[in-house]
């Protein structure tokens, strides 16, 4: 594992078709950064995520992990990357409804370490932790909106990853989930995960130490002192 | 950053835990598809073993219990003169189970009114093997000079059964004078010994040595029967080519290059074992396929997930091919119990039974284990394709999807 920066991309471009979803993308994320992407639907936060997240492959620039770059790797070297190092928290539908939040939970470890008794094992603490114990046997598709995301930041984490890469996870909860979601990711940051964090939502951009605006494409970084975020972030772009 | 090797091989029973939870989640899905794949086999099993049964009957009847695995006749001529060398060489030529002589001769058969033109055939009395299965009375003994066995269908028409006596009439001498006389025919009176069946329902027999001495050559035949150790053609014809090699005078043919109708029986056989199992096959495939298929289509966002965990395609292609081969076995097995209790329904209630030829199923392990492989493969494959488009599911196209 590195010591340097989690993740640099430079001078990232994706185009699709003529249009260049991302035109350009520079950052570099330090362990232990929250950071928030914020701009308005379609400037390319999503595809971005996907960029850093190594699901997607830039069409021109690079992308650093941890020191390496997995463009340059093969299909089966990048889906251990992620295994290991990137989690993944999206908007909704991101359990198997047809296995338990537990088995959900599980499942990056046993897939890991092949030993399913040990994955059980951490996904039980990640469960409690996150207050879902009571609910660790209920199907996926049974749980409700904050519950599942809840248990998808726990699949996220349960493999200790350098950087958890979170594209509205709040956007389909109420009041209530979005809080319990979010001090979900105030634990992942005290751990000294990395988050970055695609979202419309003020109060979420308002518990990370960064924020990035995106327009068009292009993004632009800006660090908010504390204090202004709630006023600065209900300001239209 | 890199694996470990113990890390990187993945745990089979991650990837079936999946297959087998994914299956469990659509039980209607499920059950048409064990209903598919039963269903071929359930019909496949039971298909294969009855024409497998007509098979072994027509071979029993014709080549085990009629004129053996390969036939050796003079290559010019009507006999041979005197088949004792050829036949102790034949006797011990490899694959060969028993060799016997027969001596065909045209006659007529007379009781009472009735007179019926047939052809008199002498046989081994002592044979292992004869061209005939008897059906009723006793066989024939080495010294029998005054006993004949008579085909069923013979016997009634005239009217005779065991015990009964009749008048043969046997034209002796065909060649070189075919000009009738009374010292050409041989005239008898025999008493039925017993009846005959399957080929030899119209024919009479008697003792090869009494008729071959009544000829004047103790030792003629009109043919040699080689029956082998197995109804596989090659032995036989390997046989065959060997005795001619070894006599250059004579044909030797196999039973399927003997007989028109066998080559033409087999054949037809082997057609409706091939039309009946693509049938089979493609009542398999087509909806495990579309099924799997949808099931494939249907899944993509949950496979893009396993992608984003870190998932590599050939463990996704393996989940969703699992599913095919769990769907492939339990199916398999299902039908495998229908598909036998459906032999012990024909087993019982023959699908043909008339004038004693009866075909009930051959119950082997082949017959039971060839389709079952066969559609266990079928499922395999129409299971690869869904298999290998999930695989193939673009996760970042897929995830930005709001479903």
């Amino acid at each position: 594992m590195s010591s340097g920066p989690v993740l640099v991309a430079d001078g990232l471009v994706r185009r699709r078709g003529d249009r260049a979803v991302i035109a350009g993308a520079s950052l570099t994320l330090e362990s232990g950064d929250s950071i928030a992407i914020m701009g308005p639907s379609g400037c390319g936060k999503t595809t971005l995520l996907h960029l850093l997240g190594v699901l997607d492959r830039p069409s021109a620039g690079t992308v650093l992990v941890e020191g390496v770059d997995p463009w340059r790797t093969g299909r089966d070297a990048r889906a251990a990357l992620r295994l290991r190092r990137i989690g993944f928290v999206f908007q909704q539908n991101n359990l198997m409804p047809f296995l338990s939040a537990r088995d959900n939970v599980s499942l990056p470890a046993w897939r890991l370490r092949g030993d399913r008794r040990e994955a059980l094992a951490q996904a039980d603490v990640l469960l409690a932790r996150f207050g879902l114990g009571p609910r660790s046997s209920a199907p996926g598709g049974e749980l409700s909106l904050g519950e599942a995301q809840r248990v998808a930041v726990a699949r996220a984490l349960v493999n200790r990853p350098a950087l958890i890469l979170a594209d509205e996870p709040t956007g389909s909860l109420d009041s209530a989930a979005t809080e319990a979601v979010l001090d979900s990711f105030d634990e992942i940051v005290r751990d000294g995960t990395t988050l970055l964090v695609a979202t419309h939502d003020p109060r979420v951009a308002s518990r990370m130490r960064r924020i990035i605006r995106m327009r068009d494409g292009l993004i632009g970084l800006e660090p908010i002192p504390p204090a202004d975020r709630m006023d600065r972030l209900a300001t239209p772009l | 950053m890199s694996e470990s090797p113990k890390r990187q091989h993945v745990s089979m029973g991650l990837l079936l835990f999946l297959a087998w939870k994914a299956l469990g989640e659509n039980r209607l899905s499920l059950v048409l598809l064990l209903l598919a794949v039963a269903i071929g086999v359930g019909f496949q099993i039971p298909n294969r073993a009855n024409l497998a049964g007509f098979r072994d009957e027509i071979m029993r009847q014709e080549v085990s219990s009629g004129l053996g695995h390969v036939r050796v006749r003079p290559r010019q001529g009507e006999r041979f003169a005197d088949v004792a060398v050829m036949m102790a060489h034949i006797a011990h030529l490899p694959s060969v189970k028993a060799v016997e002589p027969i001596l065909v001769l045209p006659g007529a058969i007379k009781k009472g009114g009735q007179l019926v033109i047939v052809g008199v055939t002498g046989v081994n009395a002592s044979a292992r093997e004869h061209p005939y299965e008897r059906t009723a009375g006793v066989d024939l003994t080495p010294a029998d000079d005054h006993g004949t066995l008579l085909g069923e269908r013979l016997a009634k028409k005239l009217g005779a059964t065991v015990g009964d006596e009749i008048n043969l009439q046997v034209l002796l001498s065909t060649r070189p004078r075919l000009v009738l006389d009374d010292e050409g025919v041989g005239n008898y009176t025999l008493t039925v010994r017993g009846l005959v069946g399957f080929a030899a329902l119209d024919s009479v027999f008697v003792n090869w040595g009494f008729l071959a001495s009544e000829t004047g050559d103790n030792q003629s035949a009109s043919a040699l029967l080689v029956w082998a150790r197995n109804d596989d053609v090659r032995v036989a014809r390997q046989i065959a080519t060997t005795v001619e090699h070894d006599f250059p005078d004579t044909t030797a043919l196999s039973w399927l290059d003997d007989s028109r109708y066998l080559r033409s029986i087999v054949g037809a056989v082997q057609a409706l074992e091939s039309i009946a199992g693509g049938m089979s096959l493609f009542g398999v495939i087509i909806p495990v396929l579309s099924l799997l298929y949808i099931d494939a289509l249907h899944r993509r966002r949950q496979v893009s997930l396993l992608s984003a965990i870190g998932f590599r395609e050939r463990e996704i292609f393996f989940i969703f091919f699992a599913k095919a081969l769990i769907v492939g076995i339990v199916g398999v097995l299902l039908g495998a119990a229908v598909g036998w209790g459906v032999l012990g329904y024909f087993d019982l209630h023959p699908i043909y039974n008339y004038e004693k030829f009866v075909i009930r199923p051959a119950i082997t392990f082949t017959n039971m284990l060839f389709p079952m492989l066969l559609v266990l493969a079928t499922t395999a494959l129409a299971g690869s394709l869904p298999a290998w488009q999930a695989a193939r599911v673009n996760p970042s196209d897929t995830l930005r999807r709001i479903e």
